[in-house]
């Protein structure tokens, strides 16, 4: 083998990947770092006074990769801080689309970031076709999600609840399966609980946890008068000895008023 | 009456618990094992029966509008739906999509003026001819696997240029995966109802963003 022709080629082969598209003062640029669904991955640069931005052009949150961040995942979440962390990746929101970008001071700095944050993108997509969830965790999920929120349509304010609700809209990570209106600048965050497993059970018993104890420190604090866990107690993940300790963490922690399913009535004490 | 046996059967041959793979490279094994009935679904005249397009509604993407005409197919009765998708800030990036749910979840064809540059890894052919820049279609090839491509048209600077007007490339479409409104025309489309006569072309993502 002629290694010399084999770097060469594989050296003006790549080279003729990277391709431009002038799009008003920004310029797209077509890197040669691909996903695993096929997509090259484009990258937005633009100058502003000093510094330059590089940027996703909002593409990875609007669906432009063919998919979409699994961002409800706890395993998915980790592995995005992950990569956003290791290339010093900063977003902004911006008419409801999340854009991720990284600056240069220098103009020296640029090739550098593009590298940072083509892998970042390119990783960013890829994981997102993963489906981290087993098929009986996702039954078990919509199950129980469609079961408890038919019951609380059931309510006689129904249109006080409002389902798969942001608290703060310019949040996207501080979704929950429901929010009642007590009245005007008071509110009750509803959160459902199950589980297929008892590792399932625990991390939906964390992200509820980790979810009231963000709002608590949002500005929306003063206005919530109620926390309220829906819990599935007749789930497969409900049994394990550990469960209990969760969720007595769950209430002590963030003031969480925990109703099993089999109680299920009481959730009408806190709707008024 | 054969063909609609034939299909029919065939239909209902499927796997149920087929996982649908999205990945280009990976092969979609409903496409493969169904390759002809896939190729006659898109090459029958297919028919809607709207002459105005009127794209109206946001989609279930941030700052897309989308707007879905039913589709009839000679040989199928379940539902076979166009959506056309428009960028609320950019109207020449929109998206054609033909779905047949039935049998794939995802688009069995479509068109894209703008966005991800698709990457077609097939062997055998020099890396930067596997490389297909936006404007493009997408279909499946026999291997079942999702490929893009470049109509002559597309190809042509003068015509390419001509096809970043939606209404244009809507016919372009409507040729290449043979629909048309009614017996032979094809649809007018308006863009929130032409609303004051502005059209948008901001094609700049970071406009109007300040980073920090």
């Amino acid at each position: 083998m002629k290694f010399d022709e084999v770097l060469n080629d594989i050296r003006s082969s790549f080279g003729g990947l990277w391709l431009t598209k002038q799009r008003g003062n920004s310029l797209e640029i077509i890197t040669p770092y691909a996903t695993t669904n096929n997509k090259f991955i484009s990258l937005f640069i633009t100058e502003q006074g000093d510094d330059f931005f590089i940027t996703d052009g909002g593409w990875i949150n609007s669906g432009m990769y063919d998919v979409l961040p699994k961002d409800e995942d706890t395993t998915y979440l980790k592995i995005f801080e992950h990569f956003k962390m290791s290339f010093d990746v900063k977003e902004i929101d911006s008419q409801g689309v999340t854009f991720y970008y990284v600056k240069a001071n220098k103009y020296i700095d640029i090739p550098s970031r593009v590298l940072g944050f083509s892998t970042f993108v390119q990783n960013i997509v890829s994981i997102s076709e993963i489906d981290f969830e087993t098929k009986t965790e996702k039954e078990t999920k919509h199950r129980f999600y469609s079961k408890a929120t038919n019951y609380l349509k059931l309510y006689d304010q129904e249109e006080k609840l409002k389902f798969n609700k942001f608290l703060l809209d310019e949040k996207k990570e501080l979704k929950f399966n429901a929010i009642f209106s007590n009245s005007a600048g008071s509110i009750t965050l509803i959160n459902y609980i199950t589980g297929s497993t008892d590792s399932y059970f625990a991390s939906n018993i964390f992200k509820t946890n980790t979810l009231f104890e963000m709002a608590d420190s949002s500005k929306y604090k003063r206005h919530i008068k109620n926390k309220l866990s829906l819990i599935d107690n007749n789930a497969a993940g409900y049994l394990h000895r550990s469960t209990k300790g969760y969720l007595f963490h769950l209430k002590n922690h963030t003031g969480s008023e925990i109703i099993d399913w089999s109680e299920k009535e009481r959730i009408k004490e806190f709707l008024s | 009456m054969t063909n609609k046996l034939v299909y029919y059967v065939y239909l209902h041959s499927f796997t149920p618990n087929f996982a649908i793979e999205t990945m280009a490279s990976k092969k979609n094994h409903k496409v493969k094992d169904n390759y002809i009935f896939y190729n006659e679904l898109l090459a029958k005249r297919k028919s809607i029966f709207s002459e105005v397009i009127d794209i109206k509604k946001f989609g279930n993407h941030p700052r897309t509008l989308e707007e879905s005409v039913d589709v009839t197919h000679p040989d199928v009765s379940d539902k076979m739906v166009l959506l056309v998708d428009v960028k609320v800030n950019n109207y020449n990036f929109f998206q054609f999509k033909l779905r047949y749910k039935e049998f794939l979840d995802n688009p069995i064809f479509r068109f894209d003026s703008d966005g991800a540059t698709h990457w077609n890894q097939i062997d055998g052919n020099p890396l930067h001819k596997q490389q297909i820049p936006t404007p493009h279609f997408h279909k499946f090839n026999e291997d079942g696997v999702e490929v893009a491509y470049k109509t002559d048209h597309l190809q042509d600077e003068s015509k390419k240029k001509a096809l970043e007007d939606i209404e244009n490339c809507i016919v372009h479409f409507f040729h290449e995966c043979n629909i048309r409104v009614n017996e032979n025309s094809f649809p007018s489309i308006k863009i929130l109802s032409n609303q004051l006569g502005f059209s948008f072309e901001n094609e700049d993502p970071n406009q109007n963003i300040l980073f920090l």
